[in-house]
Protein backbone atom coordinates (compact mmCIF):
# COMPACT_ATOMS: atom_id res chain seq x y z
CA UNK A 1 0.00 0.00 0.00
CA UNK A 2 2.75 2.45 1.01
CA UNK A 3 4.73 2.23 -2.29
CA UNK A 4 1.53 2.88 -4.23
CA UNK A 5 0.73 5.87 -2.03
CA UNK A 6 4.26 7.30 -2.42
CA UNK A 7 4.22 6.79 -6.18
CA UNK A 8 0.81 8.42 -6.45
CA UNK A 9 2.00 11.34 -4.33
CA UNK A 10 5.02 11.83 -6.58
CA UNK A 11 2.87 11.76 -9.69
CA UNK A 12 0.78 14.53 -8.13
CA UNK A 13 3.84 16.58 -7.07
CA UNK A 14 5.41 16.35 -10.53
CA UNK A 15 2.10 17.23 -12.17
CA UNK A 16 1.84 20.30 -9.96
CA UNK A 17 5.42 21.32 -10.77
CA UNK A 18 4.57 21.03 -14.49
CA UNK A 19 1.42 23.08 -13.92
CA UNK A 20 3.38 25.84 -12.12
CA UNK A 21 5.92 25.94 -14.93
CA UNK A 22 3.18 26.02 -17.57
CA UNK A 23 1.43 28.88 -15.76
CA UNK A 24 4.60 30.94 -15.51
CA UNK A 25 5.21 30.32 -19.24
CA UNK A 26 1.72 31.49 -20.05
CA UNK A 27 2.33 34.67 -18.07
CA UNK A 28 5.48 35.18 -20.15
CA UNK A 29 3.57 34.57 -23.39
CA UNK A 30 0.86 37.03 -22.30
CA UNK A 31 3.53 39.64 -21.62
CA UNK A 32 4.82 39.11 -25.14
CA UNK A 33 1.31 39.25 -26.62
CA UNK A 34 0.47 42.57 -24.99
CA UNK A 35 3.80 44.02 -26.06
CA UNK A 36 3.33 46.05 -29.23
CA UNK A 37 3.52 44.57 -32.71
CA UNK A 38 6.23 45.82 -34.98
CA UNK A 39 8.96 48.08 -33.72
CA UNK A 40 8.41 49.27 -30.16
CA UNK A 41 7.84 53.00 -30.27
CA UNK A 42 8.74 55.08 -27.25
CA UNK A 43 7.13 58.42 -26.53
CA UNK A 44 10.42 60.12 -25.69
CA UNK A 45 12.34 62.16 -28.24
CA UNK A 46 11.11 63.89 -31.41
CA UNK A 47 7.59 62.71 -32.27
CA UNK A 48 6.65 61.09 -35.57
CA UNK A 49 5.75 63.86 -38.00
CA UNK A 50 7.95 66.41 -36.25
CA UNK A 51 10.95 68.04 -37.88
CA UNK A 52 14.05 65.88 -37.28
CA UNK A 53 16.68 67.73 -35.23
CA UNK A 54 19.46 69.12 -37.38
CA UNK A 55 22.89 67.48 -37.20
CA UNK A 56 26.01 67.90 -39.31
CA UNK A 57 28.35 65.00 -38.64
CA UNK A 58 31.52 63.52 -40.10
CA UNK A 59 31.21 59.94 -41.29
CA UNK A 60 34.00 57.64 -40.09
CA UNK A 61 33.75 55.49 -43.22
CA UNK A 62 34.36 58.07 -45.94
CA UNK A 63 35.42 61.18 -43.99
CA UNK A 64 32.73 63.36 -45.56
CA UNK A 65 30.21 65.46 -43.69
CA UNK A 66 26.56 64.54 -43.87
CA UNK A 67 23.57 66.47 -42.69
CA UNK A 68 20.62 64.90 -40.97
CA UNK A 69 17.28 66.62 -40.48
CA UNK A 70 17.23 68.66 -43.70
CA UNK A 71 15.24 68.07 -46.88
CA UNK A 72 17.22 65.50 -48.86
CA UNK A 73 17.00 63.54 -52.10
CA UNK A 74 16.28 60.29 -50.31
CA UNK A 75 14.93 58.79 -47.14
CA UNK A 76 17.43 58.33 -44.31
CA UNK A 77 17.42 55.39 -41.94
CA UNK A 78 19.26 56.29 -38.75
CA UNK A 79 20.31 53.08 -37.05
CA UNK A 80 21.64 53.44 -33.52
CA UNK A 81 23.98 50.63 -32.55
CA UNK A 82 26.96 49.77 -30.38
CA UNK A 83 29.92 47.41 -30.96
CA UNK A 84 28.97 45.47 -27.84
CA UNK A 85 25.31 44.85 -28.63
CA UNK A 86 24.84 41.28 -29.93
CA UNK A 87 21.40 41.97 -31.47
CA UNK A 88 22.81 44.95 -33.42
CA UNK A 89 25.38 42.63 -35.02
CA UNK A 90 22.66 40.17 -35.92
CA UNK A 91 20.85 42.97 -37.78
CA UNK A 92 23.89 44.10 -39.82
CA UNK A 93 23.35 41.59 -42.68
CA UNK A 94 19.66 42.59 -42.73
CA UNK A 95 20.66 46.27 -43.05
CA UNK A 96 22.99 45.31 -45.89
CA UNK A 97 20.23 43.51 -47.79
CA UNK A 98 17.83 46.39 -47.09
CA UNK A 99 20.37 48.84 -48.51
CA UNK A 100 20.82 46.81 -51.68
CA UNK A 101 17.06 46.28 -52.05
CA UNK A 102 16.15 49.94 -51.63
CA UNK A 103 19.15 51.16 -53.65
CA UNK A 104 19.06 54.91 -54.28
CA UNK A 105 15.85 55.45 -52.31
CA UNK A 106 17.39 54.89 -48.92
CA UNK A 107 20.48 56.16 -47.15
CA UNK A 108 21.46 54.03 -44.14
CA UNK A 109 23.37 55.91 -41.43
CA UNK A 110 24.80 53.96 -38.52
CA UNK A 111 25.09 56.02 -35.35
CA UNK A 112 26.80 55.39 -32.05
CA UNK A 113 29.02 57.11 -29.52
CA UNK A 114 32.19 56.36 -27.55
CA UNK A 115 35.80 55.61 -28.36
CA UNK A 116 36.56 56.28 -32.06
CA UNK A 117 39.32 53.63 -32.29
CA UNK A 118 36.92 50.97 -30.99
CA UNK A 119 34.37 51.96 -33.64
CA UNK A 120 37.01 51.91 -36.41
CA UNK A 121 37.91 48.35 -35.36
CA UNK A 122 34.19 47.49 -35.38
CA UNK A 123 33.81 48.93 -38.91
CA UNK A 124 36.77 46.89 -40.17
CA UNK A 125 35.71 43.66 -38.47
CA UNK A 126 32.14 43.81 -39.77
CA UNK A 127 32.98 45.48 -43.13
CA UNK A 128 30.67 48.43 -42.68
CA UNK A 129 32.51 50.72 -45.14
CA UNK A 130 29.43 50.92 -47.38
CA UNK A 131 27.40 52.64 -44.69
CA UNK A 132 27.78 56.14 -43.34
CA UNK A 133 28.92 55.81 -39.72
CA UNK A 134 28.69 58.72 -37.31
CA UNK A 135 29.62 59.17 -33.67
CA UNK A 136 27.52 61.64 -31.74
CA UNK A 137 26.50 61.42 -28.10
CA UNK A 138 24.35 64.55 -28.66
CA UNK A 139 22.26 62.79 -31.29
CA UNK A 140 21.64 59.83 -28.96
CA UNK A 141 20.53 62.22 -26.23
CA UNK A 142 18.35 64.31 -28.59
CA UNK A 143 16.51 61.24 -29.85
CA UNK A 144 16.38 59.86 -26.29
CA UNK A 145 17.88 56.53 -27.26
CA UNK A 146 17.55 54.33 -24.19
CA UNK A 147 17.82 50.89 -25.73
CA UNK A 148 19.61 49.43 -28.73
CA UNK A 149 19.24 48.73 -31.60
CA UNK A 150 17.00 51.71 -32.27
CA UNK A 151 16.04 52.94 -35.74
CA UNK A 152 14.64 56.25 -36.93
CA UNK A 153 13.32 56.82 -40.42
CA UNK A 154 13.62 60.39 -41.71
CA UNK A 155 11.68 61.28 -44.87
CA UNK A 156 12.91 63.33 -47.84
CA UNK A 157 11.26 66.37 -46.28
CA UNK A 158 13.40 66.08 -43.14
CA UNK A 159 10.63 64.96 -40.80
CA UNK A 160 10.61 61.88 -38.59
CA UNK A 161 8.45 59.31 -40.41
CA UNK A 162 8.76 56.33 -38.10
CA UNK A 163 10.93 55.19 -35.23
CA UNK A 164 11.28 52.34 -32.82
CA UNK A 165 13.30 49.68 -31.08
CA UNK A 166 14.13 47.00 -33.65
CA UNK A 167 15.15 43.47 -32.77
CA UNK A 168 14.53 41.68 -36.05
CA UNK A 169 13.90 42.05 -39.77
CA UNK A 170 10.11 42.28 -39.34
CA UNK A 171 10.38 45.21 -36.96
CA UNK A 172 12.86 47.00 -39.23
CA UNK A 173 10.54 46.50 -42.19
CA UNK A 174 7.60 47.67 -40.12
CA UNK A 175 9.25 51.11 -39.97
CA UNK A 176 9.46 51.29 -43.76
CA UNK A 177 5.87 50.00 -44.04
CA UNK A 178 4.76 52.63 -41.56
CA UNK A 179 6.29 55.29 -43.82
CA UNK A 180 4.75 53.82 -46.98
CA UNK A 181 1.32 53.67 -45.36
CA UNK A 182 1.82 57.16 -43.91
CA UNK A 183 0.98 56.08 -40.39
CA UNK A 184 3.13 56.68 -37.33
CA UNK A 185 3.60 53.02 -36.43
CA UNK A 186 2.15 49.58 -37.01
CA UNK A 187 0.35 49.88 -33.66
CA UNK A 188 -1.20 53.11 -34.89
CA UNK A 189 -2.23 51.39 -38.14
CA UNK A 190 -3.92 48.58 -36.23
CA UNK A 191 -5.69 51.13 -34.06
CA UNK A 192 -6.95 53.00 -37.12
CA UNK A 193 -8.18 49.76 -38.67
CA UNK A 194 -9.86 48.81 -35.45
CA UNK A 195 -11.68 52.14 -35.36
CA UNK A 196 -12.99 51.84 -38.92
CA UNK A 197 -14.11 48.31 -38.13
CA UNK A 198 -16.03 49.58 -35.17
CA UNK A 199 -17.71 52.35 -37.11
CA UNK A 200 -18.79 49.97 -39.86
CA UNK A 201 -19.94 47.43 -37.33
CA UNK A 202 -22.09 49.95 -35.48
CA UNK A 203 -25.21 49.92 -37.72
CA UNK A 204 -25.30 46.15 -37.50
CA UNK A 205 -25.25 46.20 -33.73
CA UNK A 206 -28.14 48.68 -33.74
CA UNK A 207 -30.23 46.24 -35.79
CA UNK B 1 24.36 -1.46 3.47
CA UNK B 2 23.57 1.24 6.05
CA UNK B 3 20.51 3.35 5.42
CA UNK B 4 22.59 6.54 5.71
CA UNK B 5 24.54 5.40 2.63
CA UNK B 6 21.28 4.84 0.77
CA UNK B 7 20.16 8.39 1.52
CA UNK B 8 23.51 9.71 0.31
CA UNK B 9 23.14 7.74 -2.94
CA UNK B 10 19.64 9.09 -3.47
CA UNK B 11 20.62 12.71 -2.70
CA UNK B 12 23.73 12.56 -4.89
CA UNK B 13 21.79 11.03 -7.78
CA UNK B 14 19.04 13.64 -7.57
CA UNK B 15 21.55 16.53 -7.41
CA UNK B 16 23.69 15.10 -10.23
CA UNK B 17 20.72 14.49 -12.56
CA UNK B 18 19.33 17.97 -11.89
CA UNK B 19 22.68 19.67 -12.53
CA UNK B 20 23.16 17.64 -15.67
CA UNK B 21 19.77 18.77 -17.01
CA UNK B 22 20.55 22.41 -16.19
CA UNK B 23 23.91 22.21 -17.95
CA UNK B 24 22.48 20.45 -21.02
CA UNK B 25 19.84 23.17 -21.32
CA UNK B 26 22.48 25.92 -21.03
CA UNK B 27 24.66 24.10 -23.57
CA UNK B 28 21.85 23.70 -26.13
CA UNK B 29 21.06 27.40 -25.72
CA UNK B 30 24.69 28.35 -26.35
CA UNK B 31 25.06 26.06 -29.37
CA UNK B 32 21.84 27.32 -30.96
CA UNK B 33 23.04 30.93 -30.67
CA UNK B 34 26.73 30.63 -31.48
CA UNK B 35 26.85 34.04 -33.13
CA UNK B 36 25.47 35.73 -30.04
CA UNK B 37 27.60 33.75 -27.58
CA UNK B 38 30.81 35.74 -28.21
CA UNK B 39 28.83 38.97 -27.95
CA UNK B 40 27.32 37.85 -24.66
CA UNK B 41 30.75 36.98 -23.23
CA UNK B 42 32.21 40.26 -24.50
CA UNK B 43 29.41 42.16 -22.78
CA UNK B 44 30.46 40.78 -19.42
CA UNK B 45 33.70 42.75 -19.98
CA UNK B 46 35.84 40.36 -17.99
CA UNK B 47 38.14 38.86 -20.63
CA UNK B 48 40.22 40.79 -23.20
CA UNK B 49 38.55 40.97 -26.63
CA UNK B 50 41.22 38.73 -28.19
CA UNK B 51 40.47 35.91 -25.77
CA UNK B 52 36.68 36.01 -26.21
CA UNK B 53 36.44 33.30 -28.94
CA UNK B 54 38.75 31.04 -26.91
CA UNK B 55 36.65 31.63 -23.79
CA UNK B 56 33.50 30.74 -25.72
CA UNK B 57 35.01 27.41 -26.81
CA UNK B 58 36.31 26.72 -23.29
CA UNK B 59 32.90 27.43 -21.72
CA UNK B 60 31.11 25.13 -24.17
CA UNK B 61 33.64 22.30 -23.74
CA UNK B 62 33.63 22.58 -19.92
CA UNK B 63 29.82 22.58 -19.82
CA UNK B 64 29.62 19.55 -22.11
CA UNK B 65 32.21 17.63 -20.02
CA UNK B 66 30.45 18.47 -16.76
CA UNK B 67 27.01 17.54 -18.14
CA UNK B 68 28.24 14.22 -19.54
CA UNK B 69 30.27 13.41 -16.43
CA UNK B 70 27.32 14.05 -14.13
CA UNK B 71 25.17 11.58 -16.07
CA UNK B 72 27.49 8.67 -15.22
CA UNK B 73 27.65 7.62 -11.55
CA UNK B 74 31.36 6.70 -11.81
CA UNK B 75 32.47 10.12 -13.01
CA UNK B 76 29.98 12.36 -11.27
CA UNK B 77 32.20 13.43 -8.36
CA UNK B 78 34.95 15.06 -10.49
CA UNK B 79 32.29 16.36 -12.91
CA UNK B 80 30.49 17.97 -9.96
CA UNK B 81 33.73 19.79 -9.08
CA UNK B 82 33.92 21.14 -12.64
CA UNK B 83 30.22 22.11 -12.59
CA UNK B 84 30.66 23.81 -9.21
CA UNK B 85 33.64 25.81 -10.53
CA UNK B 86 31.68 26.86 -13.65
CA UNK B 87 28.61 27.91 -11.63
CA UNK B 88 30.73 29.92 -9.18
CA UNK B 89 32.61 31.61 -12.05
CA UNK B 90 29.27 32.55 -13.68
CA UNK B 91 27.96 33.81 -10.34
CA UNK B 92 31.11 35.89 -9.86
CA UNK B 93 30.89 37.26 -13.43
CA UNK B 94 27.28 38.30 -12.85
CA UNK B 95 28.07 39.66 -9.39
CA UNK B 96 30.88 41.85 -10.75
CA UNK B 97 28.63 43.25 -13.47
CA UNK B 98 25.84 43.85 -10.95
CA UNK B 99 28.30 45.88 -8.87
CA UNK B 100 29.32 47.77 -12.02
CA UNK B 101 25.64 48.52 -12.58
CA UNK B 102 25.56 46.71 -15.92
CA UNK B 103 22.28 44.90 -15.25
CA UNK B 104 20.89 45.10 -18.79
CA UNK B 105 23.39 42.70 -20.38
CA UNK B 106 22.03 39.36 -21.55
CA UNK B 107 22.53 36.69 -18.92
CA UNK B 108 23.19 34.02 -21.56
CA UNK B 109 22.04 31.29 -19.19
CA UNK B 110 19.48 29.59 -21.44
CA UNK B 111 15.90 30.43 -22.28
CA UNK B 112 14.86 33.84 -23.54
CA UNK B 113 17.28 36.72 -23.20
CA UNK B 114 16.87 38.73 -20.04
CA UNK B 115 19.06 40.95 -17.90
CA UNK B 116 20.92 39.87 -14.80
CA UNK B 117 19.88 40.36 -11.18
CA UNK B 118 20.76 39.22 -7.65
CA UNK B 119 18.34 36.31 -8.14
CA UNK B 120 20.51 34.95 -10.96
CA UNK B 121 23.50 34.94 -8.61
CA UNK B 122 21.39 33.29 -5.92
CA UNK B 123 20.20 30.63 -8.36
CA UNK B 124 23.78 29.82 -9.33
CA UNK B 125 24.83 29.58 -5.68
CA UNK B 126 21.98 27.13 -4.97
CA UNK B 127 23.01 25.04 -7.99
CA UNK B 128 26.64 25.17 -6.80
CA UNK B 129 25.38 23.84 -3.47
CA UNK B 130 23.88 20.87 -5.34
CA UNK B 131 27.30 20.23 -6.87
CA UNK B 132 28.87 20.40 -3.39
CA UNK B 133 26.32 17.80 -2.23
CA UNK B 134 27.43 15.42 -4.99
CA UNK B 135 31.10 16.01 -4.15
CA UNK B 136 30.63 15.69 -0.39
CA UNK B 137 28.65 12.45 -0.70
CA UNK B 138 31.41 10.86 -2.72
CA UNK B 139 28.74 8.42 -3.82
CA UNK B 140 29.16 6.59 -7.11
CA UNK B 141 26.12 4.33 -6.82
CA UNK B 142 22.58 4.80 -8.04
CA UNK B 143 19.66 3.56 -5.92
CA UNK B 144 18.25 0.18 -6.96
CA UNK B 145 14.97 -1.59 -6.42
CA UNK B 146 11.59 0.05 -6.90
CA UNK B 147 10.89 2.62 -4.17
CA UNK B 148 14.16 4.58 -4.16
CA UNK B 149 14.51 5.01 -7.94
CA UNK B 150 10.87 6.14 -8.04
CA UNK B 151 11.52 8.73 -5.35
CA UNK B 152 14.70 9.83 -7.15
CA UNK B 153 13.01 10.20 -10.52
CA UNK B 154 10.05 12.00 -8.95
CA UNK B 155 12.32 14.44 -7.15
CA UNK B 156 14.41 15.13 -10.26
CA UNK B 157 11.33 15.79 -12.38
CA UNK B 158 9.64 17.99 -9.77
CA UNK B 159 12.81 20.01 -9.10
CA UNK B 160 13.53 20.36 -12.83
CA UNK B 161 10.12 21.85 -13.53
CA UNK B 162 10.48 24.11 -10.49
CA UNK B 163 13.81 25.30 -11.93
CA UNK B 164 12.15 25.99 -15.30
CA UNK B 165 9.34 27.88 -13.56
CA UNK B 166 11.84 29.95 -11.56
CA UNK B 167 13.77 30.75 -14.73
CA UNK B 168 10.57 31.73 -16.52
CA UNK B 169 9.59 34.02 -13.64
CA UNK B 170 13.02 35.65 -13.81
CA UNK B 171 12.37 36.32 -17.51
CA UNK B 172 8.88 37.66 -16.78
CA UNK B 173 10.30 40.12 -14.26
CA UNK B 174 12.03 42.07 -17.05
CA UNK B 175 8.75 42.22 -18.99
CA UNK B 176 6.87 43.34 -15.92
CA UNK B 177 9.18 46.29 -15.32
CA UNK B 178 9.82 47.62 -18.83
CA UNK B 179 10.01 51.16 -17.49
CA UNK B 180 13.07 50.27 -15.46
CA UNK B 181 15.28 49.41 -18.41
CA UNK B 182 18.64 50.99 -17.80
CA UNK B 183 20.51 52.51 -20.68
CA UNK B 184 22.73 50.31 -22.82
CA UNK B 185 23.64 53.36 -24.82
CA UNK B 186 25.87 54.85 -22.13
CA UNK B 187 29.28 53.29 -21.65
Amino acid sequence: MLPIAVTLLFVIVVAQAVAIWALSRQVGILFERVSPLGALVTDAGPAVGAQAPHFKLRSLTNDTFLTIGEPAVRTTLLFFLSPNCPVCKKLLPILRSLKSAEGDNLEVVLASDGDEAEHRRFINTYKLQRFAYVLSPEMGITYRIARLPFAILIGEDGTVRAKGLVNNREQLESLLNAKDLAVASVQNYLELNHMTERTTAQPRSVV
Amino acid sequence: MRSADLYLDVTATIAACLLSLVLVRALLHKLSRQAELTGTIRNYRLVPDGLVPLTAVAVVVCEACAALGLMLPQTRVPAALLACALLLIYAAAMGINLLRGRTSIDCGCGGAAHGISCLHVLRNLVLALCAVLVMASGSTRVPTGFALPTVTAGCVLALWFMFLAFDQLLGNRTHASTSQYSSVWGH
